[in-house]
């Protein structure tokens, strides 16, 4: 098999004497392979990516060493636009790469550029919006989309262009769990039936893992590791629930999928019974009252009422453009409702003092000259008191407390937008897609984060995609659907009952389990004499 | 839902296919957006009466009105624009009078020779006064016409036209002109940003805490977007570049340059202009050459409909008449308040060809039916 791409002694550091982000790396990857690559944000996962369609080093600054060829050209010889037919890359950011006013030009404009034949664009252009479900875009204007549509339209600009190698970069972090299987399948159907290579950045690896024939392990420290998913995979953290599962268990060889572990789990639980009601929570913080929202013309929420207590996580989930987002904007009184109203425990200080909120794009949150000086904006502004050491601490910042926010990657950005916006304890936590980017050991750390906030009495809401980080910290689930309330109840009856919306290890033993220390707990109770785990339901006992 | 949501300007909503069709049909051509910009800004730059200025300006603020998106922020531009044209008036006094009417007496500072000795100061005349208010004026009917332009025209489809030879030129172009709207997006997060960290006050005191990581911001959104471009392939030449032509193209420009110096300085024009129009045409050759080779193919072309040839026609109409004008001094369109302030002069026919710019509204009204 020939190579698609054939790195040589490659090393790279950013201009300005800083610290080279690899050396000397040589490695190859074949025609045809999904490539997985993993690592800490501010690793270079993204840097490589950017070598490989030669925008580093034409486009950004620094020393260049060795070499990269590209379905059999150097990178070095040609210009980013020269290399567009081999090599496609979607940026991690969809906002920073859209070009066009409406979906339809923008998913065409690369085919355009490549001279394809006017059928064959048209044949694309169809195909595509079918395979990643956003037909019903087609005629919308990029500025009305929501960040997962957006990243989709994305993605679907370069899939149509078919280069013969096709870069990703965390494709999926903003994508519904549905919307997240629709860009894989599209990827691993260029991958078997055109040949095409394709190297995905990731952090979620819950579907990435099964699909992924070989995985570089990006540490950050300037060197890598390449091998098979299984054996990068098996002794690291950011393994995903199934595998955890199995290594727990000792299954052998370790599942990398909810179907590969299927045979050692059993037979699953029925669907849970209703779960018990909840110890009351404490006071309620802050409700909405049906309330009414639009956004242009669109109705992005139809008679809403929810409210958040005192003590509680809630998990605000549902499709890309369901109106998470604009409830959490409402809450936070960053939107004028059409009606209804959004009522404040009285006990509240006005403004932002006791309410935090956490928008989206961390880039768009941070406007100081280092991360030290985000935290203590905030603490300055919203009068709630605390140590910008202890935060920097409490984040594990300290390393970077000196760093221009430009200079972080975007995984370091989120980090640093939400140690910033939640520094001083506000009573009321809002936060929108916070794990985007984010990686395994960041995302564990907000969890420990969340839930000390949480036994402290905070009320906190969460919009996410992230099944795992709902089930993990959310004691209460709102699921949206076009702008309605469909669901709001325990986490662990609204992602149990659900196909899209539940975690790995619910998939695995059904029932009420949720989390791989669930699983673990209803495997090991459940364990025979002679070490076959039992059907889950006799582990826990608890469905009928 | 990201920042296109945040800064909520959307209005398509879910829009169905007929509805497409239905406004695609009334979509005027985004070269005759650059046509009637072109006949605009030409007509403020023929005349210095305000008045016509000011018509023009009007025609182009009735354009804004209909094509702005429901975006209350892209209005301060424009109110931006005007108090910049207002605050040259005090400049333009404060300069230097002359003229017969003195209203008031400044004291005066004259810069030391050396640094050119400039006096500043003086008598202010009514004359000068007239003479700086009409100036505002044709500045500001700039800022609408440029905005306007700017706010109605799909920046992205007119790029596609931009020859492959030029295509540098035409990303480096669109990047510039978005640079404000962006900026407009991002002062927006911004704001949002420092209000939900507890900041409060007035807007504008906020400016210039926020001036330079907004300029960081945009400028950082419009070089991935550059990047973008380049990334898919905006621009390349489907083959290998012919020899020599980048010398080639630099020889024809010199010829063309040096054609229209010598037109207005040698003693043969007519030599010297047809030296000029053949250095052109060698440059033409080049660039079209290069887009055949680009080998780009475009999936819509915008189509030429009935609206957009009454609208090339009515704007070509607008600058005849106005260039015929200026040519037979007709048509009061110059305006100089010396050595007496006077009323500027109005002429049917020059009102008329300003008024001649509205056309654009004529889709656009029937676009959408009472």
């Amino acid at each position: 098999m020939s190579a698609a791409v054939r790195a040589e002694h490659l090393g790279f550091a950013y201009g300005g004497g800083s610290r080279a982000v690899f050396e000397d790396l040589t490695f190859q990857i074949d025609e045809g392979e999904l490539f997985a690559l993993i690592g800490p944000s501010g690793g270079g996962k993204s840097t490589l990516l950017r070598c490989m369609n030669g925008l580093v080093p034409h486009f950004h600054g620094g020393s260049f060493s060795g070499s990269i060829q590209v379905a059999g050209i150097d990178t070095r010889t040609r210009q980013p636009r020269d290399l567009a037919h081999v090599a496609g890359l979607v940026m991690q950011e969809p906002e920073a790469q859209v070009v066009a006013r409406t979906v339809e030009d923008e998913i065409v404009f690369g085919m355009e550029n490549l001279g394809a034949s006017r059928t064959l664009i048209r044949k694309r252009l169809e195909e595509v919006l079918d395979a990643l479900n956003i037909a019903a875009l087609r005629v919308r204007e990029l500025r009305s989309l929501s960040g997962g549509e957006l990243q989709r339209v994305a993605i679907a600009a370069v899939l149509t262009m078919q280069p013969r190698v096709l870069l990703l970069d965390e494709p999926t972090a903003q994508l519904d769990p549905q919307a997240a299987e629709d860009v894989l399948n599209a990827a691993v159907n260029l991958c078997s039936d055109a040949g095409l290579t394709v190297v995905i950045a990731e952090h979620r690896l819950e579907r990435l893992a099964q699909y992924a024939g070989r995985v570089m392990l990006v540490p950050g420290d300037g060197s890598v590791r390449i091998g098979a998913a299984r054996d990068i995979l098996r002794n690291r953290n950011e393994a995903p629930p199934v595998m955890r599962i199995g290594r727990r268990l000792a299954w052998s060889p370790v599942p990398l999928s909810v179907g590969e572990a299927r045979r050692f789990a059993g037979a699953r639980q029925s669907p849970a019974a209703p779960a018990p009601a909840r110890g009351a929570a404490g006071e309620r913080m802050i409700e909405t009252r049906a309330l009414e929202a639009f956004l242009g013309q669109h109705h992005a929420l139809r008679g809403v009422s929810v409210a958040l207590h005192a003590g509680e996580v809630v998990a605000v989930m549902g499709r890309n453009g369901a109106g998470k987002t604009t409830l959490l904007r409402a809450l936070a009184g960053l939107l004028r409702p059409r009606s209804g109203e959004v009522i404040r425990h009285p006990g509240l200080r006005g403004g932002y003092t006791d309410l935090a909120f956490v928008a989206q794009d961390p880039s768009s949150l941070l406007y100081r000259e280092s991360v030290r000086d985000e935290i203590a904006d905030v603490l300055k502004g919203t009068h709630r008191g605390g140590d910008v050491d202890a935060v920097l601490a409490e984040w594990r910042l300290g390393p970077l407390a000196a760093t221009h926010p430009v200079d972080l990657s975007v995984g370091q950005r989120q980090r640093t937008a939400i140690a910033a916006m939640l520094a001083g304890d506000p009573r009321v936590t809002l936060l929108d897609e916070p794990t985007r980017g984010m990686d395994h050991d960041t995302r564990e750390l907000l969890v420990r984060n969340l839930r000390a906030r949480r036994d402290r009495g905070a009320a906190l809401a969460l919009a996410t995609h992230d099944v795992e980080l709902a089930a993990s910290v959310a004691d209460r689930v709102v699921l949206l659907a076009e702008g309605e309330v469909v669901a709001d109840g325990p986490a662990a009856e609204v992602l149990s009952d659900s196909i899209t919306f539940s975690t790995q290890a619910n998939k695995l033993f059904g029932g009420r389990v949720l989390t791989v220390e669930d699983a673990i707990a209803a495997a090991r109770t459940g364990r025979t004499a002679n070490g076959q785990p039992v059907t889950a339901s006799t582990a826990i006992g608890g469905a009928p | 839902m990201g920042r296109a949501d945040v800064v909520s300007t959307a209005r398509a909503g879910v829009a169905a296919a007929p509805q497409r069709r239905a406004e695609e049909e009334f979509r005027l051509h985004p070269l005759v957006w650059a046509c009637w910009f072109a006949a605009a800004l030409s007509v403020v730059f023929l005349t210095s009466n305000p008045l016509y200025a000011a018509l023009v300006g009007l025609a182009a603020l009735c354009q804004y009105a209909a094509h702005r998106p429901d975006d209350r922020r892209l209005d301060y531009v424009l109110v931006i624009g005007a108090l910049f044209a207002v605050a040259t008036i005090p400049l333009n006094l404060i300069s230097g009078s002359s003229g017969a009417t003195q209203l008031v007496e400044l004291p005066t500072l004259t810069v030391p020779h050396w640094l050119g000795g400039v006096r500043f100061g003086g008598p202010v005349t009514a004359e000068s006064l007239a003479y700086a208010a009409s100036q505002a004026v044709r500045l500001s009917a700039v800022f609408v016409v440029v905005w306007a332009f700017n706010v109605s025209v799909d920046h992205f489809r007119l790029l596609k036209y931009a020859p492959a030879g030029l295509a540098q030129l035409g990303v480096i172009l669109s990047v510039g002109i978005l640079l404000v709207p962006s900026a407009i997006d991002s002062l927006a997060l911004m704001q949002e940003a420092r209000v939900t960290r507890g900041h409060r006050g007035a807007r504008l005191t906020a400016l210039p805490a926020l001036a330079i990581p907004l300029l960081r911001e945009s400028l950082e959104r419009s070089v991935q977007r550059a990047e973008s471009l380049d990334a898919r392939g905006f621009g390349r030449l489907a083959l290998v570049r012919r020899p020599y032509e980048s010398l080639i193209a630099v020889g024809a420009l010199v010829v063309a340059a040096g054609g229209a110096f010598a037109y207005y300085y040698a003693p043969m024009p007519g030599v010297a202009a047809l030296v000029a129009l053949a250095g052109m045409a060698m440059l033409l050759i080049i660039v079209l050459g290069q887009q055949r080779r680009s080998g780009a193919v475009r999936l819509r072309t915008d189509r030429v409909g009935r609206a957009d040839v009454m609208v090339v026609a009515a704007c070509v109409a607008s600058l005849a008449i106005i260039a015929a004008l200026r040519v037979t001094g007709a048509g009061s369109l110059v305006f100089l308040p010396f050595p007496r302030a006077s009323v500027p002069g109005f002429d049917a026919l020059a009102a008329l060809a300003c008024v001649l710019l509205v056309a654009p509204l004529g889709p656009e009204l029937l676009r959408r039916p009472a």
